[in-house]
This record gives structure tokens, sequence and C-alpha cells, in this order.
């Protein structure tokens, strides 16, 4: 299948995970989890360290098969997908924004961000101008040519943060981006991040710990011993 | 904090007389402020208008000490409805939250359940405030980050409250 | 659908236009991988640079096998341009040259310490004498042409001993033309005469070919297993080169797939990276290959007699051709096969969980396929090979020593997990092999191929060696012999010899051979009284006596034989080296008193033989004698023997000594002349391999190492837990090898229907080598684990 197919319809759900179960030896990591979200919205992933949140989250992005459940991304299974579609998927649809180690340590900041599209097979110029607009929304074209080695943490996760909208995702996947920034740098890699999405109409899944960081979200649902569970609060 | 809904969540892990009942709560938080007798029975026997409790038993010798109190079936459901029910995000919550989760323990229910039911209301509160924040002036953010500071110090205390607390559960239970 | 949306689909929609667009991408996917293999600062050269010296020594290594048939075959040829028909052909052979003044000429084989001495002596016997290659003027009489590094030799203190022997006029040195190699000891020595040498051709001109013998059966399994001993382990280091710091990549391309490279272009990109790295190595390979060719000279200085000219190593363009292109195409293969379980997780970026495990049944591909052909083969190899079972036993031999890396990595990954606990270093040691075992077992991969060869050749020396040389004893016994063409030359080459200090015990020996008119022959043996005793049973004994020790009864030779029973006062000749013209041959007149003796018991090689005491020859004119002796020296002097050919030496080129260490078999010595030198080379380039792979794994942990000693872990600690990560798969490795190159050599042995024995102390050190080897790389690269474990080590990149 080609990911043209995908059905672009409001009623269904962007992104939908359903009694996703995950074990990793004996311990299950996931157990029954699941959850249901639409286009623009952002939705915090919290609960306990250990709890299965990294779990979900790669789950959802397709880049770790469940053991069983469905991952529906805008209706189409994802375990059903092709390697090659899955990829594509991730190039185009998808972005990612890790705690770390997302950036590839070879090349500069500028290079990092183009990549996915380079990948795509745009053309190298075009691509480092595209690139250059999103470093620049993010504050950080001062490090274009820096490597990631050589830039802070904070300038780092708003690069990966480019580098993750560059391509117009329809989710960007964000594992604690602000786990290894102080208060300042987290709130202003989640204001840019967030208002990035919004603009684009991108969901957001944010994986936290930080009740500050899962504030800037429109809901929360909360992973405990492998199930999800979201509290629905009377107005 | 409602005194009231606190001996109700005791009494629910069985009878007691009023005596104990004090002990049992002075034990457990009232490390700086222990009740009064009369506190207690005032509150007994509001408790026992409205039938939520019930006397259980009258011992010999008489006494208002000699009574036996035990919880009714309204008087569970009160329980469990305040647990469910998040407070008012505000500072300085510790005391109710304490409490609350305390209980749960002791009833058997998920003290998670109190956890996430107010981490819910707190973020509500944190995004609206977050909200302002971004669209504010300094004053405005200044303002709204020493509210968001505050009610986030709440709930990781309150995380770590539970985690804590589950863990002592546990190792009672064992 | 919004505009994002719209883009997206743009960016998709480009991959699939048209076969140009595909190429594009192929060719942006590919100078990523360039990029990413060149860019990342200093980590990625140093990294770049390891993988080209691992590579580069590959490649040298096999342009200079590639060098090596033209090598052998220039040598060849020039040998054969000096050399001269061998005796008893030449006139048969030989057309005489119009205008040449033919030489007479005797090919002399010596030794000076250890070293082959060779050389022509000549006799001129007129103004034109034939041109001799890299010679301007043969010798006359009391002159002589020296190779360079003869003449080097006898300039230098070293070559005192050899001094009197060369005590002519030097009128030349012979250029490199006339010379096998740049260090070989060369001479012609111009003589008056040669009248009465043994082995004196007449030629008109040098160059003479000998009928190439076919190789044995087993000399041709020689060379096919060293070979591929050889060069597997080059091919293994190649391989190993290009997948240094292969978790760092890992990590590198699990970033590009988490941003949606598919699994085809991550492939392509680690080409283009393995291709940049693979280039570099061919750069350096020629780089050092060329380096090496102008040392070789200087170096090679007793390997194949005479070490090796510089011009002489030319690799054959077909074969460059080939290694540029199999080189980087090994390597990019090798870097996209070892892939597969990158591929599968995009997930590499956050964690580095337990990988799938190795898989053992295409790993006994090679073993089984291997020992199937070999045994299919067998028995077909017992005298000479046919060209199937050629192609079928190589490619055994080399799916058998590939199988031993392919492997390896499975065993170390099954043994390491099953050990346990013990004290920190070997807890650390371990369990860094449990997470990642690939890395230690490809370091040792390759000298675990080298020992399996060396071991399994080793086994097939024995019988080769033995089938070479029949007959070695280990004492320090020399012979020494002299054609004698007077009486009071044997008694000089007695006199010289018997007054050596140290000489021990001497037999000494003169025999020569008489006939008749009819051309049949009678040997004949020249000694004292005493001496003739020792052989026949003699009641009487004068000097000029003669005796003749009849054939046992029946043997009566016939009419026909070539052999005749002389009678008293028959006229006969001495035969030598002046044909058959018997008015050229001294004549001579068996005594009245020649008497019939029986020999004494153990003395056999008396029977049919004349026995004559000198006064009954005395009046002969140059008779044909040889006299020769049997030593064994009481002194255990090497030089001994030096000495005896220096006593010899003013008796002009006549007399020859032998001893013990002159092997027979020129092409045995050959071919394990070249593997000796292979085996060298391939154990030098193991231990640079080994130490290339060893550093970069330090690198590679740099930082871990550094958290380790900043957490204060001492550095003993990480030596020891250093150490027991290379020996844990080291033994592993050395047991494997064991086992197939012993299973290899039976296999071998089992072909050419030869039984098998195996010399265990030579395994053991062999053994012991490999690991060695091992722990003195892990020793070299303790300071570099200092380094790495500084606090500096904790800046991450
Ligand atoms: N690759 C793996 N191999 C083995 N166990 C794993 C693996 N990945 C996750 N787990 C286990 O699964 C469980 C859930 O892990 P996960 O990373 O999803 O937790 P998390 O909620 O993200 O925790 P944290 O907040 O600390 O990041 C944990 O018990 C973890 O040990
Ligand atoms: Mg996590």
């Amino acid at each position: 299948m080609n990911a043209g197919a995908l059905i672009t319809d409001e009623s269904v759900a962007l992104l939908e995970a359903i009694d996703l179960r995950k074990s990793f030896g004996p311990t299950p990591a996931l157990d029954g989890a699941g959850l249901r979200m639409h286009a623009g919205e952002v939705v915090a992933v919290m609960g306990p360290s250990g709890s299965g949140k990294s779990t979900l989250l790669h789950c959802l992005a397709g880049i770790l098969q469940p053991d069983s459940g469905q991952v529906l991304y805008r209706g189409a299974e994802l375990s059903a997908m092709s390697d090659g579609v899955r990829s594509e998927l991730r190039r185009t649809e998808f972005g990612f924004v890790f705690q770390f180690g997302q950036l590839v340590p070879e090349l500069t900041s500028l290079e990092n961000v183009a990549l996915p599209l380079r990948l795509g097979g745009m053309r190298r110029k075009e691509a480092e101008s595209r690139a250059t607009e999103w470093l620049e929304r993010l504050e950080v074209a001062d490090v274009a040519a820096k490597r990631p080695g050589e830039t802070s943490g904070g300038q780092g996760q708003r690069v990966a943060v480019a580098r993750a909208l560059v391509t117009g995702p329809k989710v960007v996947f964000a594992d604690e981006p602000t786990g290894a920034l102080d208060s300042l740098n987290g709130e202003r890699v989640m204001q840019l991040l967030v208002a990035a999405a919004k603009d684009t109409n991108a969901a957001v899944v944010l994986v936290t710990h930080e009740p500050r960081v899962a504030a800037y979200s429109d809901r929360e649902v909360v992973v405990r011993d492998g199930k999800s569970r979201e509290v629905e609060l009377a107005r | 904090m409602s005194i009231g809904l606190t001996l109700l969540g005791l009494l629910e892990t069985g009878p007691r007389h009023g005596y104990d009942l004090k002990r049992a709560y002075d034990e457990r938080f009232g490390h700086d402020r222990p009740l009064h007798y009369g506190q207690v029975y005032s509150t007994l026997s509001r408790l026992l208008r409205d039938g939520l409790v019930e006397v259980e038993g009258v011992e010999a010798g008489g006494g208002p000490d000699r009574k036996r109190y035990a919880i009714t079936g309204a008087g569970v459901t009160d329980v469990h409805e305040w647990l469910a029910t998040p407070e008012k995000p505000e500072p300085y919550l510790q005391n109710t939250l304490y409490t609350k989760v305390v209980l749960a323990l002791l009833s058997g229910r998920a003290a998670a359940e109190v956890l996430d039911v107010q981490r819910s209301a707190h973020l509500r509160l944190m995004r609206e405030l977050t909200r302002r924040k971004s669209g504010g002036d300094l004053a405005d953010q200044l303002i709204c980050d020493h509210a968001l500071f505050h009610l986030e110090a709440d709930l990781r205390w309150l995380e770590l409250t539970t985690a804590r607390l589950n863990q002592l559960a546990k190792e009672i239970r064992s | 659908m919004n505009s994002s949306d719209n883009r997206s689909r743009e960016t998709v929609g480009a991959r699939s236009r048209g076969p140009g667009a595909l190429l594009t991408r192929w060719v942006g996917d590919l100078a990523l991988g360039v990029r990413l293999a060149l860019g990342g600062g200093r980590t990625s050269w140093a990294r770049l640079a390891l993988t080209a010296v691992g590579v580069g020594l590959g490649v040298a290594v096999l342009l200079a096998a590639t060098s090596l048939p033209h090598m052998l075959q220039v040598r060849n040829e020039r040998g054969n341009a000096r050399a001269i028909p061998s005796h008893g052909s030449v006139e048969a052979q030989q057309q005489s040259v119009a205008g040449v003044d033919p030489v007479d000429i005797e090919l002399r084989n010596d030794e000076y310490q250890g070293r082959g001495l060779q050389g022509y002596v000549v006799q001129l016997n007129g103004p034109n004498p034939p041109h001799a290659p890299g010679v301007d003027r043969l010798p006359g009489p009391g002159e002589v042409v020296l190779s360079p590094a003869l003449a080097e030799l006898l300039n230098s203190p070293g070559g005192d001993l050899l001094r009197p022997r060369f005590s002519q006029r030097v009128i030349g040195t012979i250029a490199d033309e006339g010379l096998t190699g740049p260090n070989e000891l060369f001479f012609y020595v111009g003589l008056p005469s040669l009248a009465g040498q043994t082995e004196v051709g007449r030629i008109h001109n040098f160059g003479w070919q000998e009928a190439p013998r076919e190789l044995r059966g087993i000399e041709w399994l020689l060379i096919a297993l060293g070979a591929a001993t050889f060069l597997i382990p080059v091919v293994v280091f190649v391989a190993t080169s290009t997948r240094l710091a292969a978790s760092a990549r890992d990590r590198r391309l699990a970033a590009l797939r988490l941003v949606g490279a598919d699994g085809k272009q991550v492939r392509r990109i680690a080409a283009g990276e393995a291709f940049v790295g693979a280039i570099a190595g061919l750069f350096v390979g020629v780089a050092m290959f060329l380096v090496a060719r102008q040392v070789v000279p200087a170096l090679s200085f007793s390997a194949l007699r005479g070490g090796i000219f510089a011009a002489d190593i030319r690799p054959e363009w077909t074969l460059i051709a080939l290694i540029l292109v199999l080189v980087p195409l090994l390597s990019v293969g090798v870097a996209t096969l070892s892939l597969r379980r990158t591929i599968i997780e995009p997930l590499g970026v956050v964690r580095r969980g337990r990988q799938g495990r190795r898989k053992l049944w295409w790993r006994l591909i090679p073993v089984v396929v291997g020992v199937g052909l070999l045994l299919w083969k067998s028995k077909s190899f017992e005298r000479t090979v046919d060209n199937s079972s050629q192609a079928a036993v190589v490619a055994g031999i080399i799916l058998l020593l590939i199988s031993v890396p392919v492997i390896l990595p499975w065993v170390v990954e099954r043994v390491v997990v099953l050990l346990r606990g013990g004290s920190p270093s070997w807890q650390l040691a371990i369990r860094r092999l449990q997470l990642d075992s690939g890395t230690s077992a490809r370091v040792v991969g390759g000298v675990a191929v080298v020992l399996t060869g060396a071991i399994a050749l080793q086994t097939l020396f024995i019988p080769a060696r033995s089938e070479a040389t029949p007959r070695s004893s280990a004492n320090t016994e020399f012979w020494a012999g002299m054609p004698a063409t007077s009486l009071t030359e044997v008694d000089v080459f007695r006199s010289a010899l018997g007054g050596l200090v140290g000489l021990g015990k001497a037999k000494f020996a003169v025999n020569g051979q008489v006939q008749d008119a009819k051309g049949q022959r009678v040997n004949l043996e020249l000694g004292s009284c005493e001496e003739l005793r020792a052989m026949v049973k003699l009641d009487r004994c004068a000097e000029g006596d003669a005796f003749y020790v009849p054939l046992p009864g029946a043997t009566r030779p016939s009419p026909d034989s070539h052999t005749f029973v002389p009678v008293a006062g028959q006229q006969v000749w001495f035969s030598g080296s002046y044909g058959q013209d018997l008015a050229k041959l001294p004549k001579w007149t068996v005594p009245a008193t020649l008497r019939s003796v029986d020999p004494v018991k153990d003395s056999g090689s008396a029977v049919g033989s004349l026995l004559v005491t000198k006064g009954a020859i005395a009046k002969v004119t140059n008779p044909a004698l040889y006299a020769h002796a049997s030593i064994a020296p009481k002194t255990p002097d090497p030089r001994f023997v030096e000495y005896a050919r220096n006593a010899l030496a003013p008796l002009g080129w006549k007399a020859n000594v032998y001893s013990n260490n002159q092997d027979g078999n020129d092409i045995f010595l050959l071919i394990s002349r070249v593997l000796n030198i292979g085996s060298i080379i391939t154990l030098l380039l193991a231990a640079a391999s080994l130490m290339v792979v060893a550093l970069e794994q330090i690198r590679e942990r740099r930082r871990a190492l550094a958290v380790l000693m900043a957490n204060g872990v001492q550095r003993k600690v990480l030596a020891v837990s250093l150490l027991w990560q290379n020996t844990i798969p080291i033994v592993l490795g050395v047991v494997i090898a064991l086992a197939t190159g012993v299973g290899l050599a039976v296999l071998l042995l089992g072909i050419s229907g030869r039984t098998v024995a195996l010399d265990w102390p030579m395994i053991a050190a062999y053994c012991g080598t490999g690991a060695l080897a091992v722990l003195a790389v892990t020793m070299l690269t303790l300071p570099s684990l200092w380094r790495a474990a500084s606090v500096e080590g904790l800046r991450g990149e």
C-alpha cells in the first residue's frame, strides 16, 4: 500500500491504538494500552518510570511491533505495512524528538534538519533552504554549521524539533523532549514545539514526567503497569 | 479538610470506639494538631444524625466513650465519592491529599486513582495558566510561573507520596 | 488536504519519477554515506584512518601476492639465461656457434655459513668466449667476477672465512641481469685448466632450461593450502577493517532509519560509507606496497637465496584490476550484509538491547561443503593432480579456512552466555562480551585463520619433507670430495684435510674407474695396504700390488654386461670426463701380480672392484681419480666446515664440501621458502590488523571507559578486563583453529593417500604464538586505553 491511500476523513481518529500488548521476556511492558488522537491534538503521556510510556510511543510510531493489538494510522494498520511504507511514513508524516541521540553526530545541524527531505529525494539546495527556515523559526540559526557534539543540549533539542517538523508531519512523537534541559530551555522548546505543531495542525504525542511540560498538552493519558487510562473530569 | 469524612474513612477499616478513633486519627494525621474529644464526639453525632454511621454496640459501664461506631452503606458511598473527587487545585493542599491517599490505602482502594484524578484537575488549571502565560505580559508570566511551580510541586509531592505509601503498603501486606 | 499535506505528497511523489530520478536518489544516498564517512571531525577521521590502514595492509599483501608469479618467472628466466646444460648432455645439446670460442665450465654449489654460494669455474679456450648475462668479460686464469653481494661480503668482517677462497683478481661485478636476487652470492672464477674436474661441460653459449618437473600431489597440495592460508586471512582482515566501529555506525544508521530512511536506503548509505574506507584503503595499500617494494631488497636478505629485486616485484595488471574492483566490493558487501539487524531497528537510537541470537545453520555451510568436497576427491591425489580435482580441493580448503572466522562469533556468543560471576574485571569482560561478542570474535578471527592454516600446513609438511629428503641425520658430519689427476693431488687433498684442527674421525677413500677396449668398466679403489686390509682379506700386501674381489660365484658378469673381470697384464684405460676416445684416455696395464681376494664381512662395496696400491698406478699419467673423505669433526664449532673449505681452496676450484643441511629437492625447497615468507608476512599482517581493531575497539568505548575511571575503577581492573575480553575469544579461537587445522590436514593427507602424523610440540608452539600475539597486542593497546579512559574521554560528542 501507499501512504497516499490513507483515509483523511475527520471522523476517523488520526492515530489510534487498541489493546496493545508487548513483552520483553517475561515482564509485560504494555498490557492492554490504548490511545486515540485527532489531528492537531497534543496528548501528554504520563506515568511512573518503567510503566511503558516509551514502549507505547514506539509502538504508536511503528518502530516497535506490539505482540498483539492494533495501531491504526488514518485507519490503516501499521503492522500490515511493509517496511518501505513505514519508512516513508516516518519520513513524511511522522517526526521524532527524543531526549537525546536522534541527531546524526557526523552531520551539521543544518544537514541534520535537511536530512529527511533529502532522504525523500529533494534537491540539496531546496532542502537546506527549508531547513534554514526552520532553524530560524526555532531560534538556532546560529548553530547551523555546528555538529551535535558542538552545540548545547537546548540548542541540540531545538535542532531536533526543527528536524521533526521540517517535513510538515501529521504526528510528532516526543519522548521526554525536555528531559535534559533546565526549566527555561525546556519551556522554550515546548513553546516552540507546540506552537509549530498548532501552526501545521500536527498532532503531538508527548511523553513526559514533568507536569509543567504536560501542561502544554490538550489532555493527558496515564500509563501505569502497561495499562493506559484517561481521567474524565466532570466540568 | 473534612474531619467527618476522615473519621468515616477510618471507620471503613472496622468499627471502633470514639476513643480509638481519636487515637487512630492523631496517629496518622494529627501530628501537629491532635483532635479534642469534644470535636470527635460532636462530629460523630453529626454523622450519626446524617445516617452515615451507626452505633454497633454499647458496652457495660455506660458513658459516651463506651459506644462502638460502624460505618453505614451511605457512609461508604460518601467516602468513595470524596476520594474520587479531586480537590480544587490550590497551594498547600497536602493535608487533604495526604489524608485521602492514606485512607485509600487503608481501605484497600488504589491510591493511584486519587493521584490520577488529582493530577488531571491540577493539569487542567496548569493548562489554563500556561495559556494565560503565553498570551500575557511579563508580569502575567511571572505570576503564572509562580502558580505553576507551586502546583507542580504539589503534584510531584503527591506522586512521590503515593509511590512511597504504595511501597509501604506492600511491605505491610507482605 | 491542507497545504502541508500537499507538500509531503510532493516529496513522496518525487521518489518515483523515472529512472533518472532513481539514479539521482542512488547517487544521493551514496553521497550521504560518503559525507558520513568523512564528515564527523576528528572521530570520523580517526575511524577512516584506521579502516584505511586495515584495508591498506590487506591490499598491500594482495598486491605483493599477485607479484609473486612474475617475480618467480623473471628470477627463473634470469637463472635459466645463465644456466648451462647439466653434465652428460653437453655434446648432445649444444651446437657450435660461429665466432665463439667455447669455454669449459663447471657449476659449483657451495655454502658459506649456511648461505648458498654458487658460481662457475671457467676455462677460456680462446679470445671470444660466449657472453654470460650480466658479465662484461668472463675471467681468465687468476681472475674472478663477483656478484655485488659477494664482493661486499668479502670486504666485510663477516667474510673473513671466505676470503681465502677468493684470492683472485676481481675484474668486475655481475650486473643485475645475471643475478636472481640482489643479495645473491654468485661468482665466475677463471682457471687455467679444468682438466680432471668431474662435471665439466664445454659450452658455446649460456642459457639452458631443464624440462620442468611435474609437481607431485603433495607439493601441489602444499602450494594450494599455502596460498589459501596466506590469502584468506588477508580477506578476513579487509572484511574486519570495514566493520570497524560497527556499533557507532549502527547507532548512526538507526538515527537515519528513525527519520525515515528505508532499508534499501540505509544499505546504500552504508555502502557509500564503506566505499570511502575501501577507496582510502586502496590508496594506503598501494602506497604501502610501493614503499615495501623499495625496502624489500634490503630486507629479503636470505629469502629465496639471494633476496628479491624491487624491479621484479611487479603485480600483474589483470590481478591489480581485480583487486581494485574486489576490495571495494568486498567491503561494501560486508558492510551491507552486516546491516541485517540494524535494518529492523530504528529503535537503535534509544535502545541498545540484546540483539537476535546468531544463527548456526548458515555458518555450518562452508564446513559441510568443504569437507564434502575434500572427501569426494579423496584418493585422487596420490601421484599427480588433474584439473577438476584441483578446483574441488582448492574450493574445499578455502571453505574450511573461511569457516573458522564464520563459526567463531557463534561459538563465542554461545560460550560467553554460560559464563558468570567472578572478580569485577572478569565480570566487566564477560558482560561486555555478552552484549557484543562480535567485535572481539572478529578481532581474533583473523588470527584463528592464520593458525588453522599454519597447523594444517605443518601437518602436511611432515610427510612432504620426509619424501623430499629421504635420509637426514642431525649430526655435523660432512663430506669432501675432489677429482684428482695425480697421486700427489690425492696426497695434497689428504694432507689439507688432515691438517685441520679438531678433525676427529675422517674416512678417506680414493676411487676411479677403468675400462677395457670394449667400454666395459670396473671400479677401482686406491689405498695403502692397511686401508685395503679393512676391505678385503689379505695375507700379504706390498706396494705395487693389485687385487680383484670377484663377484660371488653365480653372478659372473656376462660378456655383454657393463662390467668386466680384469686379468693380470690386461690393457685398460682410466675412464673419466675425457669422452670415449681411447687415444686420449690414460692408459694402464693391470699388474701381473693381480690376485683374487675375498672381501671382509660388512664390506660389500669392494665386491667386483679392483683394489690397488699407489705403486700399482704410479706410472700412469693423469689417472682420473676421485678422492673423498667423510668427516665427523670433534669440534662442535659450526664454522669447522668453512675451515675445511678454506683448506681445500689452494687446490683450485676442484674440491667440494657438502654439509648435511643441504637439501636435495629444489621444488620442495622453493615451496617451503615461499611459504615461510608468506607466513611471516601473514603473521605480521595479523598482528597489525589486530592492533588496528583493538585500538578501534577502545576508541569506540572511550566514553564508557572514562566513566568507569571517573568512578574510581582502578587501571588494573580495566587492563585485566580488556585482557579477559580478548583472552576468552582467543582461547575459543585456538580450539577451533586446532580442530579445523588438524581436520583439514587429515582430510588432505587422506586425499593424497598418506598417513597422518601430528607434530604436537610444533602445533602447541603455533597456538602459543597466536595466543601470545593477542596478548601482546592487548598490552600494546594499554597506553591508548589510559588515554581513552582519562577524564577527557567524558566529553562525549
Ligand atoms: N528493549 C527492551 N528490552 C527489555 N526490556 C525492555 C525494553 N524496552 C523496555 N523494556 C522494559 O519495559 C518496561 C517499560 O519500559 P519503557 O521504556 O516503556 O518505560 P517508560 O515508561 O518509558 O519509563 P521511563 O519514564 O523511565 O522512560 C520497563 O520495565 C523496561 O525495563
Ligand atoms: Mg521512557
